[in-house]
């Protein structure tokens, strides 16, 4: 069961990076792949809130919220609008501006912070308990709850409200849901907002688990496009599954079999649902003319 | 060696964050050696005339590795810095020129190639921070006739007939393992389990391990881990469920945090620990909570040691160290210690001494030289760690790397480095 913690409590940081492509995506249609740099840069932050400016947790939460949230909408502003402005909506090149932003934040990180790994205090002090027969960490605890919640929480937002409809179609038809009053380019600059501030807010629970590394960003990236592509891109309770399940084969794989076995099996079972369902478990069906 | 391999080289340089000699007999271009001193005006006008040193290091720059191979880089510079006061290597200064190869063999030797076809004269090289990576470059460099000498310490690479201009500064993986296959007997263990990375290094610390532990009639049980691993819970559950008397644990740069961490989840301290050179190399009390190392030990070189009065007496090392303060590589000291910016700076320092008693720059002359260097007179080489009881640069035509005394390493509570970058064990955070 201990190996079954590990998986979920890894699968939730898979989960985290999913919800952030997804936010980007189903409310402008773009591919952020500067995210999982965001979710690094939050750690960065709560590394400078609470052993450089001595701030309590909760601060440094906030703090790494703000800060994640504003570094995104600057990603947004300046690699994202102006191609928008330019080319229109779904731009293909901005695929390539949020790569490169990727690439700055990286150097900047390594730069600024320097290659040594920073500790982050873990939010929930206690150590470890015993839970369902394994051994797992407080904080592995609220990093999973929190991650389902949120997860959950944006699932029913997209489904359930104006905001979250009005999202749907502007990903799904920009000039249509421009024709019904929808300010898509608002749209766009909120979920950059939105999905900057949640790897912020969770600065601390984050790098409590994975410390704060220049590296971290490398590790989350590829896993968290394997969990949304597994769940279905665009659907928030698809990437929760998607990360969960794969943090949890892996694990696993890694426990029973050799150390070749793990990324195999991974892998296979992206393959086969992008063979068997190309939008994922949760993706929705494609209406097509014929 | 991977990735991983140079974590030994270094490791061991690591270790050593150690005493040298210093030039009493040599150490500037125009007191080192005595070789070839006969027409040595004219060769250094010729040499001269040749301009600027060119040493290319291959490394990753911003990967799991780039700690170490910023501290490496810091000694290359230490060391360039003190032969360009004195005159460069036979009057050219030393231009270091770095490559970014982000430890993926494809990509070092794409940019090796892009700088030979472009005319860059390369005069001499470190050919990656791994093992990986240098068994890529060296066919390359061997046929370009380029002198290199790394710190990787695949004992494949340990091979003159093959790379004629390669050398080791640093020791390889089988010399590191004698120490614990003495400690394992001592405590009459007879099963123990290894972690390890899963690359050329790691495989190779693992099966030396494994075979060495055999001879003496103790089992092995192993894990390995990807480098992209972010908890080492599974591998360590699959260890324990093993019941070994022992846990060597093999890891390089940032997963070496993941596993003591997954392993004080897991609650598993019954089991006592031992870090190995490479892991070692990670100032894990200054990262981790003390109580994650409980029952946990990681070898070090004892010249690494600041209790080690060879550490403070080592005139090169002392000013190595010096100049690294000055020239605003404290970090690193206090980091990943001394003994890592020896790696790069007992390169330079090497290629400078044999260059001097070659009385030539030219690569396959100084390997010639390095083959039969005469050692330094004095007590203390112009470079660190290798010398005296420790080991030494005693390179022959069928020996490319250094050679080191089992007696030099310990096994000690994680410590963190001083100012001095000298290993204080049983200090933390």
């Amino acid at each position: 069961m201990t190996t079954v913690w590990s998986g979920l409590s890894i699968g939730a940081l898979y989960c985290l990076v999913a919800i952030g492509y997804n936010v980007v995506l189903l409310a402008s249609g773009m591919f952020n792949f500067a995210y999982a740099q965001l979710v690094m840069l939050g750690t960065y932050m709560a590394y400078v809130a609470t052993s450089v400016l001595g701030l309590p947790v909760i601060a440094a939460v906030a703090f790494g919220g703000a800060a994640v949230a504003i570094i995104a909408v600057f990603e947004e502003r300046v690699a994202i609008a102006p191609l928008t402005a330019r080319h229109g909506d779904h731009h293909q090149a901005a695929l390539i501006t949020t790569v490169g932003v990727a690439v700055i934040i990286d150097g900047v990180t390594s730069k600024i912070w320097g290659s040594q790994a920073k500790p982050i205090p873990d939010p929930i002090p206690g150590g470890t308990l015993h839970l369902l027969g394994g051994r797992v960490g407080r904080g592995d605890l609220l990093l999973i709850g929190l991650v389902v919640v949120v997860g959950v929480s944006l699932h029913v937002w997209s489904r359930k409200t104006i905001g979250g409809l009005a999202s749907l179609a502007a990903a799904e038809d920009t000039g249509a849901a421009m024709a019904r009053g929808v300010n898509t380019r608002r749209l766009a600059v909120g979920a950059f907002a939105v999905s900057g501030a949640i790897a912020g807010l969770f600065d601390v629970v984050v790098g409590a688990r994975t410390y704060a590394t220049p590296t971290l960003a490398d590790s989350l990236a590829l896993f968290g496009f394997v969990a949304i592509a597994i769940g279905g891109s665009g659907s928030q309770l698809g990437g929760l599954i998607g990360g969960f399940v794969t943090g949890l084969a892996y694990a696993v794989a890694e426990r029973y079999t050799n150390t070749d076995w793990p990324q195999v099996i991974v892998f296979a079972m992206f393959l086969l649902v992008l063979l068997t369902r190309p939008r994922g478990l949760f993706g929705g069906a494609v209406e097509r003319q014929v | 060696m991977n990735r991983p391999a140079p974590r030994l080289g270094r490791a061991a340089a690591l270790l050593a964050a150690v005493p040298v000699l210093v030039l009493s007999a040599c150490g500037s271009s125009s007191s080192t050696g005595s070789a070839g001193s006969g027409s040595s005006s004219t060769t250094a006008a010729n040499e001269s005339a040749k301009g600027p040193y060119t040493f290319l290091y291959s490394g990753d720059f911003t990967g799991p590795t780039q700690t170490y191979t910023q501290a490496e880089v810091a000694g290359l510079k230490i060391a360039a810095s003190e032969i360009n006061a004195k005159g460069g290597i036979l009057g050219r200064q030393i231009n270091i020129v770095t490559d970014n190869d982000q430890n993926d063999p494809t990509t070092a030797v794409n940019l090796l190639e892009q700088k030979i076809s472009s005319g860059t004269k390369i005069d001499a090289m470190y050919p990656g921070g791994s093992s990986e990576v240098t068994q890529a470059l060296l066919p390359i460099t061997t046929r370009n006739k380029i002198l290199t000498v790394d710190a990787t310490s695949d004992p494949a690479l340990n091979n003159p007939s093959k790379f004629p201009y390669h050398f080791g500064d640093s020791e390889s993986v089988a010399q590191t393992i004698p120490p614990f296959v003495k400690l394992a007997q001592s405590k009459g263990w007879k099963k123990v389990a290894i972690i390890y990375g899963n690359d050329t290094t790691g495989q190779a610390v693992q099966s030396g391990y494994t075979d060495a532990l055999k001879k003496v009639g103790i089992s092995t049980v192993t894990a390995a881990y990807q480098d992209s691993s972010l908890d080492m819970t599974p591998q360590l559950s699959s260890l324990q469920a093993a019941h070994p008397d022992a846990l060597i644990i093999s890891s390089y740069g940032v997963p070496s945090i993941y596993v003591i961490k997954s392993r004080a989840q897991m609650g598993w301290f019954s089991t006592p620990a031992y870090g190995d050179l490479i892991t070692s190399a990670m100032p894990l009390a200054k990262i981790v909570p003390p109580a994650s190392l409980k029952n946990y030990f990681a070898q070090a070189s004892v010249t690494t040691l600041a209790s080690n009065p060879d550490a403070t007496r080592d005139p090169a090392l002392q000013q190595m160290i010096s100049d690294a303060k000055a020239m605003g590589y404290s970090a690193q000291l206090s980091g990943v210690g001394a003994g890592l910016l020896a790696v790069g700076f007992n390169v330079l320092q090497l290629i400078h001494y044999a260059a001097v008693q070659a009385n030539s720059t030219d690569g396959p002359t100084v390997a010639k030289a390095l083959e039969h260097l005469k050692q330094p007179s004095g007590p203390y080489p112009p470079w660190v760690v290798y010398y005296g009881k420790y080991g030494g640069f005693n390179y022959t035509t069928s020996n490319h790397f250094p050679t080191v005394n089992v007696a030099n390493f310990a096994y000690v509570p994680p410590g963190t480095n001083n100012a001095d970058g000298l290993l204080v064990p049983g200090t933390g955070s």
